[in-house]
């Protein structure tokens, strides 16, 4: 394992535990996070993909529990590198609120309710300063305003005595994402930061991050399930179906040769600039299934266009390691299935 | 915000003008006027009244006048501390209520302190600990609370203090210090006597805000500003009390502003059981018995407290919350 690694997270497992039944929100999800990596996640609502971003920063709501499997983290400190086992901390002990908002930030899908309404935006960026950096408190509302300049927003000076009401959404996640690097964090976590903003401001908003990115070299875990967004931001990309990581590439492949049929009808269903006009849009069959009657199998087989009877749904399938650092769960890369179409004993 | 505390200033005046416009048109709705009542009254106990009487009761209050007329001369007494006559108990009113309004406000006032101080904890705890054991325990003492009615608990309590522990607690005071002047020994008298209606009157509330309280809280829990101020590293009891708690007591607040009447009103059933001597029982019997006056300077109070209690909530409201003081 080289040493640029920050993040590995490795087969794990997260169920909630309803009153209707255990749902298996993940079921072995691996991936790794190279320092300075923009990875993507994409897939549909319910794949588990925020979980997973909640797994990460050890917060994973009532009744949801980490199952199984590891994710570890490497704090890059004074030289040395430290490796840090998240799920073995206390969610609410010293080591994970000292990692968070420090080591690892988030930021939130809904830029309109992810700031407290009773508190200034300042109130809120100076509790995350002056609980991570040992600061005076003249020292640290000047870092608050050094860090809302930084996300580009006028008079931060204004700004930063203003309550979140009276900012636009645009403007409170510009709030969010100052709050997030006022730390200078080595990993950022945006769970949907641009879905709840209309377009333009998305498109700022993105552009923001990148730069943002370019000038600290954080890594960044990218939470979304627009294409267009992944295209633009990321280094790489992990496809989710049915809390796992279904395909796992660089973001040049996943356009230009996308390997899982589930990456592939998703690319189809992106509305194309020169289609024909009467042309109609390409979509997935059905729905992701219920996740607490998870097909067997594999859990995509009812709805994909390549589907084997016989196999893919007798067979549950692994990940299938190809060239180039790429990886792919889907038995039509399983040269034992392919070519010898038993079923076997699941 | 001054333009806020106008308007609500405002809306509050032109509230209670409407409410003793009807109040005294309710109270003039039964057929006949106190005055029959008055002279059935003493008819039946074999005195007549003296015509003279009658007439000079009639001037008084206008009563051969048009109701508006009446309800004039009412008002305008009632801003001059001039509440009316009662002719049940043929007293001043204003004397009437103030022999008993001290007793009813330290009952209320002890009750409320009483139901804020359990039931805030416990609703927290609840929110922070759901479906866990001591949630759930809560959960079924609240709905226990919830469900036994004040008057029953009230007689239970009296007897079980009687038999097991041998004291008197029916009324505020022991019969020896009813008519003694304060002492002391009179005031230590009082706690022996005022904590069996603060318990029976405060056991439904506390049940009832605490449920309040742990809804609120849960679903302000799953907010997406307390997993973000969570995000951030913060100590799980500052992002329970700083930005959970603090945001759900905007209908707590509300709530605590309609409560303000009882504080005059006292808890009706239970200071009949108890014998209390509060302003519940009076009230009662001067609306059973036509007593005019008293009624409407009664339904007056009332009405005034609610409204008070909105405008000071909506005042509160605006200090706690932001959203509301820049509006």
């Amino acid at each position: 394992m080289s040493d640029d690694v920050i993040l590995k997270v490795n087969d794990l497992h997260t169920y909630f535990f309803t009153e209707s039944g255990q749902i298996r929100a993940l079921s072995g999800v691996d991936f790794t996070l190279q320092r300075g990596e923009v990875l993507g996640i994409v897939g549909e609502s319910g794949c588990g993909k925020s979980v997973t971003a909640q797994c990460i920063m050890n917060m994973v709501p009532n009744p949801g529990r980490i199952m199984g499997g590891s994710i570890n983290y490497y704090r890059r400190a004074n030289g040395q590198v430290e490796e840090i086992d998240i799920i073995n901390q206390h969610p609410r002990g010293r080591v994970m609120r000292s990692l968070r908002g420090n080591d690892i930030a988030m930021i939130f899908q809904e830029p309109m309710t992810s700031l407290d309404p009773v508190y200034t935006v300042g109130s809120q960026l100076l509790e995350a300063i002056t609980l991570h950096q040992d600061v005076t408190k003249v020292e640290a509302r000047e870092v608050a305003i050094d860090a809302l300049a930084k996300v580009h927003l006028p008079e931060p000076h204004r700004i930063i005595d203003s309550y979140p009401h009276q900012l636009s959404g645009g403007q409170r996640q510009r709030v969010m994402i100052a709050i997030a690097l006022s730390c200078n964090p080595s990993l950022l976590i945006a769970d949907e930061p641009t879905t709840a903003l209309d377009v333009t401001t998305q498109a700022q908003i993105l552009d923001l991050m990148q730069e943002l990115q370019e000038a600290t070299g954080m890594s960044i875990i990218f939470i979304t399930h627009d294409l267009g967004v992944v295209a633009e931001m990321c280094d790489s990309v992990a496809v989710m179906y049915l809390g796992k990581v279904v395909e796992k590439t660089d973001v040049d492949s996943a356009f230009y040769d996308p390997k899982h049929p589930y990456t592939r009808a998703l690319l189809r269903s992106i509305p194309r600039m020169d289609e024909q006009k009467n042309s109609r849009l390409a979509v997935i069959k059905g729905n992701v299934p219920d996740p607490s009657v998870v097909p067997l199998g594999c859990p995509f087989h009812p709805r994909c266009p390549e589907y084997m009877p016989g196999i893919c749904n007798q067979v549950v399938p692994s990940m299938i390691e190809l060239e180039n650092d790429r990886a792919v769960r889907c038995l039509l890369y399983d040269k034992n299935q392919v070519q010898t179409p038993q079923p076997v004993a699941a | 915000m001054f333009a806020y505390f106008v308007r609500r200033l405002i809306y509050m005046v032109t509230t209670l003008v409407f409410i003793s416009f009807i109040g005294f048109f309710i109270i003039n709705l039964p057929p006949g006027s106190f005055i029959d009542v008055y002279k059935a009254q003493r008819e039946a106990q074999g005195t007549s009244t003296a015509e003279a009487e009658l007439e000079a009761l009639q001037r008084r209050y206008g009563l051969d006048k048009p109701i508006y007329v009446q309800y004039w001369l009412w008002v305008k007494g009632f801003v001059q501390g001039d509440f009316g006559r009662s002719f049940q108990y043929n007293r001043e009113v204003k004397d009437l209520i103030w022999e008993r309004l001290g007793y009813t406000a330290a009952i209320a006032t002890c009750t409320l302190v009483f139901i804020w101080i359990v039931a805030i904890p416990l609703g927290i705890y609840s929110a922070t600990h759901q479906y866990k054991v001591g949630d759930n325990v809560a959960t079924v003492m609240g709905m226990a609370g919830l469900s036994i009615p004040d008057f029953m608990l009230a007689l239970v309590l009296m007897v079980v203090a009687q038999r097991v522990f041998g004291f008197s607690v029916g009324g505020l005071f022991s019969r020896e210090y009813v008519d003694a002047p304060w002492s002391f020994a009179k005031l230590v008298d009082l706690l022996k006597h005022i904590w069996v209606p603060v318990l029976v009157v405060g056991t439904a509330g506390t049940a009832g805000l605490m449920r309040i309280m742990r809804g609120n809280l849960l679903d302000i829990l799953n907010m997406q500003y307390v997993q973000a101020a969570r995000a951030r590293g913060l100590r799980e009891s500052t992002v329970i009390v700083k930005h959970a708690v603090r945001n759900a007591l905007h209908p707590l607040i509300m709530l605590l502003g309609m409560s303000l009447p009882t504080i005059i009103s006292g808890s009706l059933v239970v200071s009949i059981v108890l014998g209390l001597p509060t302003t519940g029982p009076l009230y009662f019997s001067a609306l059973r018995q036509q007593d005019m006056f008293l009624a409407g300077t009664f339904l007056m109070f009332l009405a005034g407290m609610l409204v008070l209690g909105n405008f000071l909530a909506d005042i509160l409201l605006a200090v706690v919350d932001p959203r509301i003081r820049y509006e």
